[in-house]
């Protein structure tokens, strides 16, 4: 049965690096603690070849040429850890989170999937690059083998079954996780490596240590095993990311939100899976805080900064970034935050993958995708309340409707019957036109409205409706239908209106012409 | 044997319709969709190559010719047209042959003139109208105009029903906010396939259009500029009616677009100008008794309108088509009439009109 075991090197560095792409050939330094004591903790190659050192000041670090300095963000490592998770998933379903920057994999039956245990391993390898780190893999016949060769050994190792212990002999002891007294006392023996570990006698080595050196011994033997404690697949999808110093253009947000996004659709598309909805928070800078330099990390630590909120939702799950990047960009051009951004938080909402078979009788429809974006885009024209479908309200009140979201997944495939007869049309005004009303009897004869007196040639009504009475907005209306007559157009106008008369508000409205 | 001209390198990369250079855009997702051949620019530019060529090598061959003759020689050479028309014939001969040799696999006949298919046409909805113009064109743009009241919405809506009804998605771009749903529904619109656009000026119409037509897939997009004021209406520069009708071209989309004066001029295929006549009243005793059902105002029957056909593309073409196919009852076969009802409850008297009744019959109405 074999394992397989996924080791991130400086995971806390990379953490950072991963939505950072650029800081891979550069000098980079993770510092932490509070504002006046930071200290670095993690650093990477280029950084050490200047000379920078764990636990040196922030203010010492900074002294080295062209070295960038970054906070250490929690958010951020416990993304880079579900982006981790998600690429262990993405091989088997049976994986074992045994730490942030560990995780074990159970690999029985891959092979018939996926190939030999190298060609597991080289896959593992690039699926984490994909999203954006650099990990070490070990596959072997044993769990315990498999981590200790991920921490100590760099790029894909596969241990053949059987020889697990000449992998392990050169390793030192400290490599097995063993308490600070037991190294200590194996330490005095002069026992260093595995080797000279797994040589000592069990019996002798359980009467003096107990029963983990007993533990100790099979692990370094190539022979420690034991069931993984498996992790339940998670299907939460989110991305961090914080920013040095605030942005308030749309350009350098746009590249950080397309990072972030590509980071999303990675993973979603590494679980089979699409995006469904995005959820965006943009925390804010106070408007103060530009000019008060000095007090910002103070009032950052004390209170939370304002948050604006944005959120797309899809009608065909995708895993399209460029799309969604597109889509977002137009919501924000079209409402943009009031302040510069300092923090995004970005939460993906997955779905099923969209599969569907199109007809090959059925008329062309707009690509679902491309529809989405055309929609965006005429909405950041017109505005996002005037783009949709039109869904009558169930009730009489006149001009009731609301607009929904145009959705191709909605629209059914089916040929309906015409109509055996033209229906005329009717064109609203919306609002409805003011006019004044002579009346003969109870009967229209003059109307005037828009500055244009007519007479009435024709009428038809009055047709009573009324509603709502049990509410505020309660509505009560004579409908008349008008031939009406403007002789003083240029040149003479007549046509059809519908004119009615608001009883409660004792005004007439032409409410349309029929067209 | 070898070719006696060097070759004319054109890679299978090549952007051939970058030829002629400026003042042809197309995308490159337009030009994948059109496909190289049919493309009729990119064979107008293969000619102006061609033909290009052809003339760089007379003007070699009239040149080598003057330094060798000399005098009367040269006079009669000058005089006589016959060889120098040979000379010419086999080499533009052969210039053809190598051309055609060069593009083998790639295109057909290269010097062959593109056969322009005419557009294929869906109906209105209205039975007199699709048999006086054949129906509305796909991938044209088609502009129907007329004065208030004229009936250019209630074409609109049947011509979106029949879309609608197809299966197909229809946009509507609505200048001025006056598309009334419930009236559409009752025409047979289904609502679900309609993407309704609520503009608040011209300027967000014409944007809002030409973004549809670049999307793509729609069955019918539709611009209704009919409650703009005409004089702004009017001042929409004839580029950009051609850059609508070139958007829409080679596509499968209506391009649709209503107006109280014709505007587009040439860049439409079809021109439709509608005129109100006669209406109809009636207060006739219904059927169904049910107020719940009926709308207000159910006793405005409808009118006639009339519908003259100013310009058509198709009937250039086709007018054997309609010397067969006049309208029963129209003396002119580029005018139709046909009936609108606003009643969607009306009974079987269809043709049972009625001018406004006296006042003594209204007051009996319970209406």
């Amino acid at each position: 049965m074999p394992f397989a075991a996924i080791f991130v090197p400086n995971f806390t560095l990379q953490a950072i690096v991963r939505c950072e792409p650029e800081l891979h050939v550069q000098p980079i330094a993770v510092i932490e603690g509070r504002p006046p004591t930071y200290r670095v903790i993690a650093f990477n190659r280029l950084a050490e070849k200047l000379g920078v050192t764990s636990g040196m000041t922030k203010a010492n670090a900074e002294q080295f040429q062209e070295i960038r300095i970054r906070h250490r963000s929690e958010p951020q490592e416990e993304t880079a850890h579900r982006a981790l998770l998600d690429a262990a998933w993405s091989i088997s379903a049976l994986v074992e989170d045994a730490a942030p920057d560990t995780l074990l994999l159970d690999l029985s039956g891959l092979t018939r999937l996926f190939g030999t245990q190298e060609e597991i391993a080289s896959r593992t390898l690039a699926r984490a690059s994909e999203l954006g780190m650099d990990v070490h893999v070990a596959v072997s016949a044993n769990v315990e083998t498999a981590r200790i060769l991920a921490r100590a050994l760099s790029g894909p190792t596969v241990v053949p079954e059987g020889q697990e212990s000449r992998f392990l002999e050169t390793l030192p002891v400290g490599m097995l996780s063993l308490s600070q007294e037991l190294a200590d006392i194996l330490e005095r023996w002069g026992v260093t490596t595995c080797k000279s570990l797994a040589s000592l006698p069990v019996l002798s080595l359980s009467e003096r240590v107990g029963q983990e050196g007993v533990r100790l011994h099979a692990i370094a033997s190539g022979k420690g095993n034991r069931p993984l404690l498996l992790t339940e697949p998670a299907h939460h999808f989110e991305e961090w990311f914080e920013l040095e110093d605030p942005v308030d253009n749309l350009e350098p947000l746009s590249f950080l939100l397309g990072r972030l996004l590509q980071q999303l659709c990675t993973r979603i598309a590494a679980r089979v899976l699409a995006i469904r909805a995005v959820n965006v928070d943009f925390q804010l800078q106070r408007s103060f805080e530009s000019t008060a330099q000095p007090a910002r990390e103070f009032f950052n630590a004390k209170s939370s900064l304002p948050i604006y909120s944005c959120s797309l939702k899809l009608p065909i799950p995708t895993v399209d970034h460029a799309l969604l990047l597109k889509l977002l960009r137009l919501r924000l051009q079209s409402k943009p935050p009031g302040a510069p951004v300092r923090k995004i938080h970005m939460v993906a909402e997955p779905d099923r993958a969209r599969t569907t078979q199109g007809g090959l009788f059925l008329p062309a429809s707009p690509d679902p995708q491309r529809l989405e974006l055309t929609i965006a885009r005429v909405a950041a024209v017109v505005g996002e309340s005037n783009v949709g479908s039109p869904q009558l309200l169930d009730t009489h009140r006149p001009d009731s409707y609301q607009m929904r979201k145009f959705s191709i997944a909605s629209v059914t495939a089916s040929i309906q019957e015409q109509q055996a007869e033209t229906r005329s049309g009717f064109r609203v005004f919306r609002p409805p036109l003011l006019a004044r009303v002579q009346l003969l009897g109870k009967c229209p004869t003059r109307v005037s409205f828009q500055g244009m007196p007519g007479k009435v040639v024709h009428a038809s009504g009055p047709w009573r409706t009324s509603g709502d009475w049990w509410e505020d907005n309660s509505w009560q209306e004579d409908v008349w239908d008008l031939e009406i007559h403007f002789p003083s157009e240029s040149p003479p106008l007549q046509g059809f209106y519908r004119v009615s008369y608001d009883v409660r508000g004792e005004r007439w409205y032409v409410r349309g012409v029929y067209d | 044997m070898g070719s006696i001209y060097p070759p004319i390198r054109l890679s299978k990369s090549s952007n051939i319709s970058g030829l002629s250079g400026i003042g042809y855009r197309t995308s490159p997702s337009r030009r994948a969709r059109n496909g190289v051949l049919g493309n009729h620019k990119v064979w107008a530019n293969l000619r102006a190559l061609a033909t290009a060529i052809l003339t760089d090598l007379k003007f070699d061959k009239h040149k080598e010719r003057d330094q060798t003759v000399v005098g009367e020689e040269k006079a009669n050479f000058l005089r006589s047209p016959l060889p120098r028309q040979t000379a010419m014939h086999s080499k533009s001969a052969a210039l053809r042959l190598h051309v055609e040799s060069v593009l083998a696999g790639r295109i057909v006949s290269p010097f062959r003139p593109l056969q322009i298919e005419p557009p294929c046409t869906v109906p209105t909805g209205i039975p007199a109208l699709d048999e006086a113009t054949g129906g509305l064109p796909r991938g044209c743009l088609t502009e129907i105009y007329g004065p208030p009241c004229s009936g250019i919405t209630s074409l609109l809506q049947s011509a979106l029903a029949t879309r609608t009804a197809n299966s197909e998605v229809c946009a509507l771009v609505d200048a001025q906010d006056s598309f009334d749903p419930w009236c559409a529904q009752s025409a047979g619109v289904s609502l679900r396939q309609l993407l309704w656009i609520r503009c608040k000026n011209l300027d967000h119409a014409l944007r809002s259009a030409d973004l549809l037509l670049h999307g793509g897939g729609f069955g019918m997009v539709a611009m209704d500029l009919s409650d703009t004021p005409a004089r702004l209406v009017r001042q929409i520069p004839l580029n950009a009616w051609f850059r609508l009708r070139r958007t829409v071209e080679n596509t499968s989309t209506i391009l649709l677009v209503l107006s109280r004066e014709s505007n587009a001029k040439t860049c439409a295929s079809l021109v439709l100008r509608m005129e109100k006549e006669a209406a109809a009243w009636s207060l006739r005793e219904r059927s169904n008794p049910s107020r719940m059902f009926h709308p207000p105002a159910c006793l405005f029957d409808g009118w006639t309108t009339a519908v003259e056909v100013i310009r058509s593309d198709a009937r250039r073409k086709n007018l054997h088509f309609f010397h067969q196919s006049a309208t029963q009852g129209n003396t002119r076969t580029d005018l139709v009439r046909f009936e609108l009802r606003s009643n969607p409850l009306r009974d079987d008297s269809l043709n049972d009109t009625r001018l406004l009744p006296p006042r003594k019959e209204r007051k009996k109405d319970p209406g």
